[in-house]
């Protein structure tokens, strides 16, 4: 059983969430940038009003009175892009990433929107490199273990289980709702909770008893040419009923920043390579940016195999990470098998020629549901120099007896002491690989495969078997022998 | 009225019939299990009426004026200038000719105003006729048939009853033998990031179309041979502007799931009407205990279009259902059958473990002790 299918049921017990790692698994600027826009429904990204500031600060809001009129959004955008080039360029100077937080999915889903959007504009340069600006944690946030933007519930759904759904998860407060509970009525609570809006959204029955009645008559008003005071009073109407939805959102993301540094977990060690990772990737990005690179309309094949590439290895890395550094997901890994965990016994070294030898042993294990073959490759969790190969297993009762060989690490570790446990990972983390990797793919793709070649087609193989002439007719005639 | 109409009538009481419209019957689709959504689907109830009308409270279901009007708008530069905008999607993507421009609006050729009876239900009828008569060109190889048909109307049996469904337009090409469904989604394009549950309900509500045509053509003696598979377009609009793109959709899944739906209605009124005996005699779908007391099958996507949801999940929570930790909670907990039941085998108290207890038992206790030792050491 999944060990976070068991911490929902204590959480559902307990109406609280229940932790399910040892460590913190995402890194916390303490410069980072919260973002909280909110879009009129029915609209893509026009941003109706939007929150931003830096962690541990008060936010400072814009509201545009009908972001439909292109004008006044594109004022509204040019006022944040010169908040985000600053923060962007306070990163360069320090030699560090900007990282963006936002309270959910959607609005992470919203930032990839306005990148794409955006960066190809062609009536507002400065809006443009808005958009460019925001490719950078667009295109992150694709990658696994990226620290560029991060979502409030995504983050804290990694620390923590709860008594409900994940698609409910999604909605901040009912999620914070779960992590700080009421002392008292918690469904109720959780039920209030969830009516407030927390996503990129305001909610259907509010738009229409008290914001589109105050649009409307701005609107009215602007197209019946009112006084510049008439229009700025209605403008103010309008921020007035957005500004306290969007603080909200504001504060509540805050909050969930600030329950994840009061947890006072260690770091994830891999943390440490994810962020130089970042930093990275912000480089490439602003150098490109700098060199006055553009960004193409579709991936060309070619980029695209490398971009997979990259989130591939982003995904085994984590993965990896993961089972070995923190202790919830090393447990989880034991359960389900995935690592191996038991006790040497039975040493043997084998003479293969004269003074080459072959060393192995056996782990007993009680693991239930261990995945795992003859053949496959293994590596010392405490100890990545000691590999190994799985030679055999045998199954007596409820023991797992698991023939290794040692490939490397005989003279660095050797082989384990009778009786000693140990724990055994098919996989390591290694944030270098993917360097080997894209020079690999590098070489390979100078011939692009003939699925990609326009207007070619290789030439059929010679069958390496003679077919029948009717093949039909043999299998009848076949039957009717038998 | 029919006498299936005379049963559903009675069966839903006081409340006038609603049409379930193609949303109603892929509600319905989404959600095979639930019998409180197919007792008041084939009654003629919506979610959201159910919600205010029997239960008396609010649906919180409703559309933002502001979307209503960006869909609105993006309809009208759709259908503005004869469909032009259409037709030159159609054209760009080699589907239509250049001569293939025969456009028929329903809406324009038989309009509906809100509230101004008869004339509303004499027009949409006219709708239906007129679309049959299209459809009945179009089937023996006319090549004056219209290419392209705005707001059709045809009809679905449920539970033996016929129901009007509106696609938003029907297109084929003159040397076409059937008409094709078409969706039009005022949300954007954004290729595979789009999001995936909008383009499956998409598909899904162009999938009751299909299935409508087809019932018809078999009606009328035409039938679609089985080498044409089930397809759909969507046309979805750019990202940041109302310039339309076109796709086409393959709808096997979704057509066989409306099928379903169809074929498993026919017992339906039968089983509903035993149903509701055995809750009480005269019960009726108006009374708010008797809809309650309907079984349903709540999942935690209920609540994405369905006002039943909040009140479904309140009583799975009574219930202690595990599907309120997840779906993958529901599966890991199904031979414990309630959160209740799972907590007894966790804690090792209640009633011993039996059959598949046993293994969740095991389960759950290993889990929670490996839980307990990496968080706590203890």
């Amino acid at each position: 059983m999944a060990l976070d299918v068991t911490a929902k049921l204590e959480a559902y017990k307990n109406k609280r969430a229940q932790r399910i790692t040892s460590h913190l698994q995402v890194a916390i600027q303490p410069r980072a940038m919260i973002l909280c826009p909110l879009v009129m429904a029915g609209e893509d990204i026009a941003i109706h009003a939007l929150a931003f500031g830096r962690l541990g600060e008060e936010p400072k809001i814009l509201t545009v009175a009908d972001p439909r009129f292109r004008d006044d959004f594109y004022a509204l955008l040019r006022e944040f892009r010169k908040v985000l080039r600053g923060y962007a360029i306070e990163c360069y100077k320090g030699n560090e990433y900007p990282q963006l937080w936002v309270s959910s999915e959607a609005a992470s889903k919203l930032v990839e929107s306005l990148a794409e959007s955006l960066r190809y504009n062609s009536h507002d340069p400065e809006v443009k490199k808005l958009g460019e600006l925001l490719t950078y944690f667009a295109k992150r946030s694709a990658v696994a273990g990226q620290q560029a933007l991060h979502t409030a519930t995504g983050a804290l759904k990694r620390h923590f289980a709860t008594g409900q759904d994940e698609i409910e998860d999604e909605h901040l407060l009912a999620l914070l709702t779960w992590v700080a509970p009421p002392s008292a009525n918690f469904f109720g609570f959780l039920e209030a909770a969830e009516k407030i809006p927390m996503g990129i959204k305001t909610n259907p029955e509010y738009d229409r008893d008290v914001l589109a009645p105050l649009v409307y008559n701005y609107n009215k008003a602007r197209r019946r040419k009112a006084s510049d005071i008439e229009l700025e009073m209605r403008k103010k109407l309008i921020n007035d009923v957005l500004d306290p939805i969007v603080r909200r959102i504001y504060t509540e993301t805050q909050r969930a920043i600030s329950i994840l540094r009061k947890l006072g977990l260690p770091e994830l060690e891999s943390l440490f390579s994810l962020e130089q990772r970042e930093i990275q990737e912000f480089f490439r990005h602003a150098d490109y940016l700098k060199k006055g690179g553009h960004f193409p309309l579709l991936d060309s094949p070619k980029v695209a195999a490398f971009k997979l590439t990259v989130r591939e290895n982003a995904e085994e890395n984590m993965e990896a990470a993961l089972q070995l550094e923190d202790r919830v997901k090393r447990g989880q890994a034991l359960l389900e098998g995935k690592m191996l965990q038991g006790v040497a016994t039975r040493s043997a070294r084998l003479r293969t020629a004269p003074r080459n030898y072959e060393y192995s042993f056996v782990i007993e294990s009680r693991q239930e549901n261990l995945r795992l073959r003859a053949g496959d490759e293994l590596i010392l969790a405490n100890d990545p120099r000691l590999r190994v190969v799985v030679d055999g297993i045998h199954r007596v009762g409820s023991v797992n007896s698991i023939n290794l060989r040692i490939l490397k690490g005989q003279k660095a570790v050797g082989i384990p002491a009778t009786g000693e446990t140990l724990e055994f990972v098919k996989n390591l983390p290694d944030w270098g690989r993917i360097g080997t990797q894209l020079n690999q793919l590098r070489v390979r793709t100078q011939q692009m495969p003939w699925t990609h070649q326009k207007g070619f087609l290789p030439a059929p193989k010679p069958a390496r078997r003679r077919t029948p002439e009717n093949a039909l007719k043999l299998i009848d005639d076949l039957r009717r022998e038998s | 009225m029919t006498s299936n109409e005379s049963r559903i009538a009675r069966l839903r009481g006081a409340l006038f019939a609603e049409e379930p419209g193609a949303r109603g019957i892929e509600r319905m689709a989404r959600n095979l299990s639930c019998e409180k959504i197919k007792a008041i689907t084939v009654a003629g109830i919506k979610p959201s009426t159910a919600v205010e009308k029997i239960f008396k409270e609010p649906s919180e279901e409703g559309i933002s004026p502001f979307a209503l009007s960006a869909g609105n708008k993006f309809e009208q530069t759709l259908f503005e200038n004869g469909a032009a905008a259409i037709l030159k999607l159609y054209r760009d993507a080699g589907r239509l000719g250049l001569t293939e421009c025969k456009v028929e609006d329903l809406s324009e050729i038989y309009p509906v105003r809100p509230g101004i009876y008869p004339e509303k239900q004499i027009n949409l009828k006219r709708r239906e006729n007129l679309t049959m008569a299209f459809l009945r060109r179009k089937a023996s190889g006319d090549r004056s048939a219209p290419n392209i048909i705005i707001k059709p109307r045809i009809l679905i049996t449920l539970a033996g009853i016929s129901h009007a469904i509106e696609p938003d337009l029907l297109t084929a090409g003159d040397d076409d033998l059937y008409y094709r469904p078409v969706e039009i989604k005022s949300y954007a394009n954004r290729g595979g990031k789009t999001d995936p549950a909008d383009i499956r309900s998409a598909c899904r509500q162009a999938a009751v179309g299909y299935v409508a045509l087809v019932e018809f053509e078999k009606s009328a003696g035409f039938f679609r041979p089985n080498s044409e598979p089930p397809i759909c377009d969507l046309i979805l609009h750019k990202l940041g502007s109302y310039a339309p793109t076109l796709t086409s959709m393959t709808i096997e899944s979704e057509a066989d799931s409306i099928r379903r739906v169809i074929k498993e209605s026919r017992n339906l009124l039968n089983d509903l009407e035993i149903l509701l005996r055995s809750i009480g005699d005269g019960a009726t779908l108006s009374d708010p205990a008797v809809l309650d007391a309907i079984p349903n099958n709540y999942l935690p996507a209920c609540k994405e279009h369905c006002s039943l949801a909040k009140r479904c999940r309140k009583q799975a929570r009574q219930e202690g259902n595990p599907v309120l930790i997840g779906i993958r909670g529901r599966q890991a907990l199904a031979g414990a059958g309630s959160i209740g039941r799972a907590l007894e085998l966790l804690k090792g108290v209640g009633r011993p473990a039996v059959g598949s207890e046993i293994e969740i038992q095991k389960q759950l206790q290993e889990s929670s002790r490996t839980l307990r030792e990496v968080l706590y050491g203890t």
